[in-house]
């Protein structure tokens, strides 16, 4: 067990590394503090991918992620409706943007697709979850 | 599907979250399958019918409708 918690600092310190290593090449100013931040940014993340890969499968709770269960049901209802929604408003905004003849920031739109993806896929979960369990 | 599980439960006086330890799912799946609003897979109903000591066709009934 110490050796898989050993790994989950070295995933979280390679990850951490090669954040920083990007930031410093691409940041058009200040590219030490910007490695810094981003490095010291991504460690969590790093550890935390690497608590998925190393430890969580000797700990966690496998029965959540089968797909025996109604939360996987869910999940994957919820998930195959998201595409949908997704597929909808890109469709929707290509329009819009066409049709209004504005050239918004791809940050902003691509922003707005991650939000509108996690909106759809907690609200169908959601509801998913009311449906089965409510009288 | 129609089942049979909720009396089968009940007869045995198990509460929900041990007969869900007992077949190896979550609490909410077998609240789920006892409202008959989750068909479970397979290997659960083999679970299940194991548990109570039937057969799957004994626990499970299709809708006619």
């Amino acid at each position: 067990m110490t050796l898989r918690w050993l790994s989950v600092g070295a995933v979280g310190l390679a990850t951490a590394s090669a954040t920083a290593l990007l930031a410093w090449l691409v940041s058009p100013v200040a590219p030490g503090v910007a490695a810094v931040v981003f490095g010291f940014t991504a460690l969590p993340f790093g550890a935390m991918l690497g608590w998925i890969l190393f430890v969580a499968p000797v700990t966690a709770d496998q029965t959540y992620t089968s797909g025996d269960s109604v939360e996987s049901h869910w999940t994957t209802s919820a998930s195959s409706g998201t595409a949908t929604d997704l597929v909808t408003v890109l469709g929707l905004t290509l329009a819009v943007v066409s049709i209004a003849r504005v050239d918004p920031p791809a940050t902003l739109l691509l922003t707005g697709l991650l939000l509108a993806a996690f909106a759809s896929f907690t609200a169908r979960y959601a509801f998913a979850r009311y449906r089965a369990l409510s009288e | 599907m129609k089942n049979d599980v909720r009396r089968r439960r009940t007869e045995k006086r198990w509460s929900q979250s041990e007969l869900a330890e007992r077949i190896d799912v979550t609490r909410l799946t077998i609240i789920s399958i006892e409202k008959e609003r989750f068909d479970p897979s397979l290997p659960v109903a083999f679970r299940l019918a194991a548990a109570f000591d039937c057969t799957i066709e004994e626990l499970f009934e299709p809708d006619t409708n």
